[in-house]
């Protein structure tokens, strides 16, 4: 399940040492060319073949016997990597591959974390992967995909799943409106958006079965219902009403790599 | 005596033994905690965090289990590593320098469980190892539906549905508190032997809800079958196939604390 770094950084050295991949038909090193001229010859069917040819192709790479569907996804990785026209080739990992915990196919790691739409406000504090926080020496925050699940343990939820649980700052909703009209103007969208629930059967059973709602999905709806509610207030109703919410990036990763699961043959 | 659940979330602490690491503390989420905590003990190589690797032989102390789906429990594992940062926890102070690793992770659990969201899921303090267990102090005690409990759990696979079930029943259904007919996605019906009560899913609710207006997510609630409190998270449990650890529960409002339910 794991794909460590030293397997990885062996398949790039071995890339560097051997420029030249055993899979295709050996052509003369051009003098004077930059990278490895590589003949474009046409990939192997590695959909078709058997565990134990992946397991020996994925060795000549000094890559470990992975999941089979994550073997044919990294064999196939590896040959448009050493078929390319430019040579692209780098001693460094690269950041969509060198992951240690990427499963399938890996999931985009943004260096800055894409912060929610409804959560860019000033005072965002992204959660830094490395700093561990003053007098805290052992709780240094981690990316939180520690679990032993299999279809949801992508880096990148973290990113998404953690915005909305981020300190805020606060809304600035200083308008005209004394604070007494803006609480009431607040307790009438919350007491509109409880009822556009209850309304809805479809949405109502989701919450009541505990499913998480698409962030994005119930925001759509309720400003098309015309109810105004702002991102963070939403936020603290649905908390306050314990609904799991989630950013859609995250449902579609785990429908995409659960599709594949289910798809490719075992 | 070991628990078997299905449809296991679940979010553990663990604790080196190591002396040379000083009790430190991992936060962990899993669906299988024996199979994880090998993992842990074994390396990253074999499936174990970066992190936890080679330091140390770790026991798996304490784990929060009853979350109704991995987002949640998620979304409770990153708070609980990150409690400074979340929007809910602004509250918990920092560790000070008495206060053991141990016990600040305790502490802010004991304050997570208290706190909405999750102060109305229907989750469970377990213990693992009982001589790490601590009590919640006097001024952090849960929701009277959250135990705390002792003892191992197991993850345990869902048994798949008999075809027969699975077809619509001959006769249709009738909600016990509606009298309409009920469709097999809405069906809610008791756990508990001999009780055949069924209901809409939003008429159950409904019930439970009673008293608590402002709410959308019921706690718990009176079987208007078998008049037995339950946890509306149980039963969700119960409609979704799984049958582990769907223990009775005393309503909050009987004389009962959980604590006279502890075996010592």
């Amino acid at each position: 399940m794991q794909y460590t770094c030293e397997t990885h950084s062996r398949f790039y050295l071995f890339l560097f040492l051997y420029p030249l991949t055993p899979l295709s038909t050996v052509a003369p090193r051009r003098k004077g060319q930059q990278g490895p001229l590589v003949p474009i010859t046409p990939m192997p069917s590695y959909s078709d073949m058997d565990t134990p040819d992946l397991k020996n192709k994925l060795n000549r790479f000094g890559v470990r016997p992975l999941p089979k569907r994550q073997m044919i996804l990294k064999l196939k990785e590896i040959h448009q990597y050493t078929h390319q026209v430019i040579s692209s080739e780098s001693e460094d990992e690269t950041p969509s591959l060198g992951r240690p915990r990427a499963i399938g196919p890996p999931p985009t790691m943004e260096p800055t974390r894409k912060p929610v739409s409804c959560a860019q406000t000033g005072g965002f504090k992204e959660p830094s992967g490395r700093a561990a926080p003053a007098g805290e020496e052992d709780m240094e925050p981690l990316s939180a995909s520690q679990g032993s699940n299999t279809s949801s343990t992508a880096p990148s939820e973290d990113s998404e799943r953690s915005n909305p649980e981020q300190c805020l700052s606060d809304d600035s909703d200083t308008d005209d409106i004394t604070a007494s009209q803006s609480a009431s103007k607040l307790q009438d969208n919350l007491i509109a958006v409880r009822r556009f629930i209850q309304s809805d059967p479809d949405l109502y059973g989701q919450i009541l079965h505990y499913q998480p709602l698409v962030l994005s999905d119930l925001q759509a709806r309720l400003k098309a219902a015309g109810i105004r509610l702002g991102a963070a207030k939403l936020l603290d109703y649905l908390d306050s009403q314990c609904i799991t919410f989630t950013t859609a990036k995250y449902l579609l990763k785990r429908k995409h790599k659960q599709k594949k699961i289910t798809d490719t043959p075992h | 005596m070991v628990v078997e659940v299905e449809c296991l979330f679940g979010v553990y602490m663990l604790y080196c033994t190591n002396p040379k690491f000083k009790g430190r503390i991992y936060i962990g989420f899993t669906v299988n905690p024996e199979r994880r905590i090998g993992q842990h003990n074994a390396g990253r190589h074999r499936g174990g965090a970066k992190r936890t690797s080679g330091r140390g032989p770790w026991e798996m102390v304490l784990i929060i289990h009853g979350f109704p789906s991995d987002i949640a429990a998620l979304r409770f594992e990153w708070a609980w590593q990150n409690p400074h940062s979340s929007r809910r926890l602004s509250h918990i102070t920092r560790r000070s320098k008495k206060e053991s690793s141990l016990q600040f992770h305790w502490r802010v659990v004991s304050n997570m469980l208290r706190v909405m969201p999750w102060s109305r899921l229907p989750l469970t303090a377990r213990w693992l190892k009982q001589e790490y267990r601590m009590d919640f102090e006097p001024g952090l005690q849960p929701p009277l539906h959250i135990p705390l409990a002792f003892g191992s759990i197991r993850a345990r696979k869902q048994k798949p549905k008999d075809v027969e079930e699975e077809q619509e029943e001959k006769g249709a259904d009738i909600c016990l508190l509606c009298q309409g007919t009920v469709k097999s996605a809405d069906k809610m019906t008791c756990f508990h032997p001999l009780c055949h009560m069924t209901s809409h899913l939003i008429c159950l609710a409904k019930h439970f809800l009673k008293g608590e207006a402002a709410h959308l997510l019921p706690v718990e609630g009176e079987c208007p079958g078998c008049r037995h409190s339950v946890l509306w998270g149980s039963l969700i449990r119960h409609k979704n196939g799984c049958y582990g650890d769907l223990e009775e529960h005393t309503s909050s409002s009987s004389q009962n604390h959980w604590t006279d339910e502890l075996q010592i």
